[in-house]
């Protein structure tokens, strides 16, 4: 592709591409999806169908390394990127192992260079990528395993639970999925920093967004940047009129839905996103509400959040809106049925912790006055390898991400 | 590189006093134990019967009840969260050093399906050096894959971890937490009132573990009677399944089952400590229950005074 001159050739080669990377995408992951959504359509008219499923594992980390793969054939053909020769310096781009499973989703025109490029140990990427290391380690095994066991206890009987517990459980989830895949992500970053590797940041405190167009600039970075430019942009981005603007929002959003897994469950997910974004680039449009209260604004990001990972968490559609129904039940009983009072405790110190010290770094008084001294730096990181230790939960938990 | 050496290096000295004040805190926080220190050092005892199991039977049998009404030596060996696996490695430990008991009464729990072969790190290292490598063996024949645990558990900061969840469950309710041992029985007498319904859930049982423990305890020649002792009412209505479990363990109890079970209501409220744990005066009715049922199993005709210090 990168040697055609012809611009029909290059659009066969990539088309060639794309239907190869997506179709082993489709294979592994949507063939059983789209098969019984059908058979399912059809058995609402009465009529039966029997087609048979497929019965394959899914390679692990597949959405990941086929969404690199894809960005580096469309930045050749876009001519953003000149191809490699070197067909070890690109395999190793594709399955770098740090990210391999659950990203950051790297581009070509960032990784694959540092490939071709003298690495040496230095103390700096050591220290760099350890701190990375322990402080995702702690949000994962700490902070997402032990609130797990809320979240799993109440979603895994959602009939059995209503009102505040309800609630605590989706607050719970949110930040129980927010720390495991970010804490994977630290993990993978540090790992690469260790070898000399810098791999892009791909979250930045999303939950204290004031908008859902500014949290998803900081959840999942890697991946939401990536369908804005080799989706949302493609399809005509905002310079389009206001309606395929709006059409090409939702249709970005459910994509990225899709992306996570074959169940309407993360359409829906998507979709809450897309509508979302799209009253709020009206509203920005238009000027008819405007809010300048950061803590409303907070507010009203968090809710929605919130509430889509509802159907992202349950097991399908309709016991996702069962379970929002349940959340406005007004009742503030049976926490104490759900998990001890102590592990409860644990929870909560631990996610305060994290939040804490997401925090206190943004504050200049923190940064210039208190961080400068290596006896608090020092301190800070034998805190968290005793946490570790202590309230990390060691067993029976994998990254939720690893299923995608 | 330096610098890394000496922030490992104080890192080592923090795991290994915090390991310190951790094993501290197990000693005067965690119920089992200091208790199972003192079973897993019992040493040149002639003791008629033992009484094994998990809390249940911790909180449910007074030996000096038994003692009493049988005139008989009796201990309770049952551990708190004890699994049946634990118990066989025990009961092993035990007969390394003593005399193996005229009778053992083993108070089973219908809901062990998921723990009965796990064994707490805490009691494996204290264990003879003979059981340690048996159940260094079990491991390595039963897991696939050797899990992170395992190594973990080397470090007593690790392994003693769960010392802090009993200090602070201390300190949120020290009334709770109001025991005093006597011969392996643990006695409360605080009361806690059983709530009238509870989550449903499935009973089961780990049949290897068992199996394993009664082709143990055959092979010694311990003659051993298998017990399920009284759960509250709502536990027994919340529990499904339980039947099946119990066909399970009379089919492979040789010397007999009984099970008490089934008249609970003559349990009053303030007999109970939770669902299926008796305080004081719920286990010393029980304990005068079981003695006499066990008449047809041990019978000694020796009699000792009421000893209730």
């Amino acid at each position: 592709m990168g040697k055609a001159e012809k611009q029909s050739r290059r659009k066969l080669l990539l088309a060639i591409s794309l239907f190869v990377n997506l179709g082993m995408l489709g294979f592994f992951k949507y063939y059983n999806f789209f098969v019984e959504s059908f058979v399912e359509s059809f058995s609402l008219l009465s009529i039966n169908l029997n087609v048979s499923t497929l019965r394959v594992i899914l390679p692990v980390g597949i959405s990941f390394y086929t969404f690199q793969t894809l960005s580096y054939s469309i930045d050749i053909f876009r001519r953003k990127l000149e191809p490699t020769k070197d067909a070890v310096a690109f395999f190793a781009f594709v399955s770098f192992f740090p990210q391999l499973v659950a990203g950051p989703i790297e581009r070509a025109s960032n990784l694959l260079p540092q490939f071709f490029e003298k690495r040496i140990m230095t103390a700096r990427n050591l220290a760099i990528g350890s701190r990375l290391i322990v402080w995702g380690m702690f949000k994962k095994v700490c902070v997402a395993d032990n609130l797990a066991v809320f979240v799993n206890q109440v979603y895994g009987a959602p009939d059995q639970y209503t009102g505040l517990v309800c609630v605590v459980a989706t607050v719970f989830f949110a930040f129980q999925i927010y720390c495991d895949f970010s804490g994977y992500s630290d993990i993978a970053i540090g790992t690469a920093r260790l070898l000399g590797f810098r791999l892009m940041t791909n979250f930045r405190t999303p939950y204290f967004s004031q908008s859902i167009r500014e949290f998803w600039g900081r959840w999942h970075i890697s991946l939401s940047t990536w369908f804005r430019d080799y989706v949302y942009i493609p399809l005509g981005g905002s310079r389009v009129g206001v309606l395929k603007w709006q059409r090409n929002l939702i249709i970005t959003f459910l994509v990225s839905g899709l992306w996570h897994g074959a169940n309407w469950t993360f359409v829906v997910w998507g979709g809450i996103h897309g509508i979302a974004n799209s009253i709020e680039a009206l509203n920005r449009k238009y000027g008819v509400l405007k809010f300048n209260i950061p803590f409303i604004n907070f507010l009203y990001t968090f809710t929605i959040v919130c509430i889509s990972w509802v159907f992202f968490r349950a097991n399908n559609v309709s016991e996702a809106f069962a379970f929002i129904q349940n959340m406005f039940v007004p009742t503030i009983a049976g926490i104490q049925n759900v998990v001890a009072p102590y592990k409860l405790l644990v929870m909560v110190s631990m996610l305060g912790l994290m939040l804490f010290f997401e925090i206190v770094p943004h504050f200049n008084f923190f940064r210039k006055q208190i961080w400068k001294h290596r006896a608090i730096r020092w301190s800070f990181y034998y805190l968290l390898i005793i946490l570790l230790f202590v309230f990390g939960r060691t067993s029976d938990t994998q990254f939720i991400y690893f299923q995608f | 590189m330096k610098r890394l050496l000496i922030f490992t290096s104080i890192l080592l000295i923090l795991i290994f006093i915090f390991g310190e004040v951790f094993r501290g805190l197990a000693l005067k926080f965690d119920p089992n134990e200091p208790k199972a220190i003192d079973v897993i050092n019992l040493k040149n005892n002639d003791y008629d019967i033992i009484f094994m199991g998990n809390s249940v039977t911790q909180q449910g049998i007074n030996p000096a009840i038994i003692d009493s009404l049988l005139g008989a030596n009796s201990y309770n060996m049952a551990m708190g969260g004890g699994s049946i696996y634990e118990n066989e490695l025990m009961l092993r430990n035990y007969l390394i050093s003593n005399k193996k008991p005229k009778l053992l009464v083993y108070g089973m729990f219908v809901n062990e399906v998921s723990w009965g072969g796990s064994l707490r790190p805490t009691f494996r290292y204290n264990f003879d050096k003979s059981i340690r490598k048996r159940y260094k063996d079990h491991k390595k024949n039963t897991s696939k894959t050797r899990d992170l645990t395992t190594h973990l558990n080397i470090i007593p900061l690790y392994r003693y971890r769960v010392a802090l969840e009993h200090a602070l469950k201390f300190i949120i309710d020290p009334k709770g937490r109001n025991y005093t041992y006597y011969k392996g029985f643990l006695r409360t007498k605080v009361t806690k009132k059983v709530p009238e319904t509870l989550l449903k859930h499935q009973a089961g049982i780990n049949e290897d573990s068992y199996r394993n423990f009664m082709d143990f305890a055959k092979s010694k020649g311990i003659k051993t009677l298998v017990i399920e002792l009284p759960n509250s009412k709502s536990f027994n209505e919340a529990t499904t399944g339980r039947d099946a479990v119990l066909q399970i363990i009379k089919t492979e109890s040789d010397d007999g089952f009984i099970s008490f079970n089934d008249n609970v209501e003559q349990y009053t409220p303030e007999m109970w400590v939770g669902v299926n744990h008796f305080n004081i005066k719920g286990a010393d009715k029980f304990s005068a229950i079981l003695a006499d049922a066990l008449r047809g199993y041990y019978n000694k005709g020796r009699r000792k005074k009421l000893n209730l210090k």
